[in-house]
C-alpha cells in the first residue's frame, strides 16, 4: 500500500440507443444499433486523477485475480501466501457491509459487481443505498467531503461478490 | 422489450511510478486494469426533461429532470471548467465531476426530485440524462 506515487487513469463511453427501428409498415430489428432519436450522440472521457502514494490500510483495494496472472516469478504468490485465496473480492450478503474503517476523506472510488446478484451502494454508511450495479457492471466516481468509512455495500437478494479500489 | 437502451463502458488503470523506469506502471497492489460494461433498459417514454445538451450549473442547486419521477440511470459531463457536484439525496452533493469528465451510474430507484447538481463557485455548464 506504499508506493512513490499513484496515478488513476479512468475512462467513461456511453453509448444511448434504440434497440428497434420502426419503418412505414413494419418494425424490425436492426443487427446495428441506432443512437436514440431524442438524444442523438453518444459520451465518453479519458483522464487521469493522482492519489496519495501510501494509502491507508491494505482494504484501500480489493479486486479478483486469475490464474492466469500468476506465474513463478508473479508477486501476486506472495499475496496468496499471505491473504486467503477469496479475501481477493469481497463476498456480500444482504446485511450492509462496510468496506474500510478508515475515517480518511475518500478522493476516488471504484466498485464492479462480480456476481450475479444486483449489488447496492451507499456513501453515507449505511443510511440510504442509491447506486446500483447490475452483474457485470462497474462504476467510478471522484468523492467529496466523505470519509472512506462512510462506503457500504450489500447484495439485494442472496449474495455477490465485488471488486473495488478506495483511493484517498 | 424497452426499445431505449444506454450501453455503458468503463476502465479504470491503477498505476504506480515506478523511479528506475521513470514512469507509471500497473499498480504493485492490484495489478491490473479494471472494466466493466452494462446495457441499462430505460423507459421509452421519458419527460422531456430527461436530457439536455446544454444546462448551466449555478452555486444553487437545480432539480435535472423534473418530471417527479424514479430515476433508474444517470449520466453528467461537465463541460465546462468548473467542478459540479452531484447530489442524490437533495442536500448533501457529495460527487465531484470535474473539467471534461463524464460520470455515469445506474441508481437504485432515485426519486428525480432529489436529483441535484450545483457548483462550488461561479457556473458550469453540462450535458446530462437522467432517465426513468
Amino acid at each position: 500500500m506504499s508506493a512513490v506515487a499513484r496515478r488513476i487513469q479512468y475512462n467513461t463511453q456511453v453509448l444511448p440507443f434504440i434497440n428497434d427501428v420502426a419503418l412505414e409498415e413494419e418494425t424490425i430489428t436492426p443487427s446495428l444499433k441506432y443512437i436514440d432519436s431524442d438524444i442523438k450522440k453518444s459520451y465518453g472521457c479519458s483522464s487521469f486523477i493522482d492519489i496519495t502514494a501510501n494509502q491507508v490500510n491494505d482494504k484501500w483495494s480489493s479486486v479478483s485475480r486469475n490464474w492466469e496472472d500468476l506465474t513463478a516469478s508473479s508477486q501476486y504468490w506472495n499475496l496468496l501466501v499471505e491473504a486467503k485465496w477469496e479475501d481477493m473480492s469481497e463476498d456480500l450478503t444482504t446485511s450492509g457491509e462496510q468496506l474500510n474503517t478508515s475515517s480518511t476523506s475518500l478522493v476516488f472510488a471504484y466498485f464492479k459487481n462480480l456476481g450475479s446478484n444486483t449489488i447496492l451502494l451507499s456513501n453515507d454508511s449505511g443510511s440510504n443505498y442509491l447506486f446500483k450495479l447490475s452483474a457485470g457492471n462497474a462504476l467510478y466516481f471522484k468523492a467529496d467531503g466523505i470519509a472512506v468509512n462512510t462506503i457500504y455495500a450489500k447484495s439485494a437478494s442472496g449474495t455477490s461478490a465485488i471488486e473495488y479500489v478506495l483511493g484517498i | 422489450m424497452p426499445n431505449k437502451k444506454i450501453v455503458t463502458k468503463v476502465m479504470v488503470h491503477p498505476t504506480e511510478f515506478v523511479n528506475a523506469q521513470s514512469r507509471y506502471y500497473n499498480d504493485s497492489d492490484i495489478g491490473k486494469r479494471l472494466s466493466g460494461k452494462i446495457t441499462t433498459d430505460i423507459a421509452d417514454s421519458q419527460h422531456s426533461s430527461f436530457f439536455s445538451g446544454d444546462k448551466e450549473v449555478t452555486t444553487t442547486g437545480t432539480v435535472l429532470n423534473t418530471a417527479g419521477v424514479s430515476i433508474i440511470y444517470i449520466m453528467i459531463k461537465n463541460k465546462a471548467n468548473n467542478d459540479v457536484f452531484l447530489s442524490l439525496d437533495g442536500s448533501n452533493y457529495k460527487t465531484k465531476i470535474s473539467k471534461n469528465d463524464v460520470f455515469s451510474s445506474e441508481l437504485n430507484s432515485v426519486s428525480s426530485a432529489n436529483i441535484k447538481v450545483k457548483t462550488s463557485s461561479e457556473t458550469s455548464n453540462i450535458e446530462y440524462i437522467v432517465a426513468q
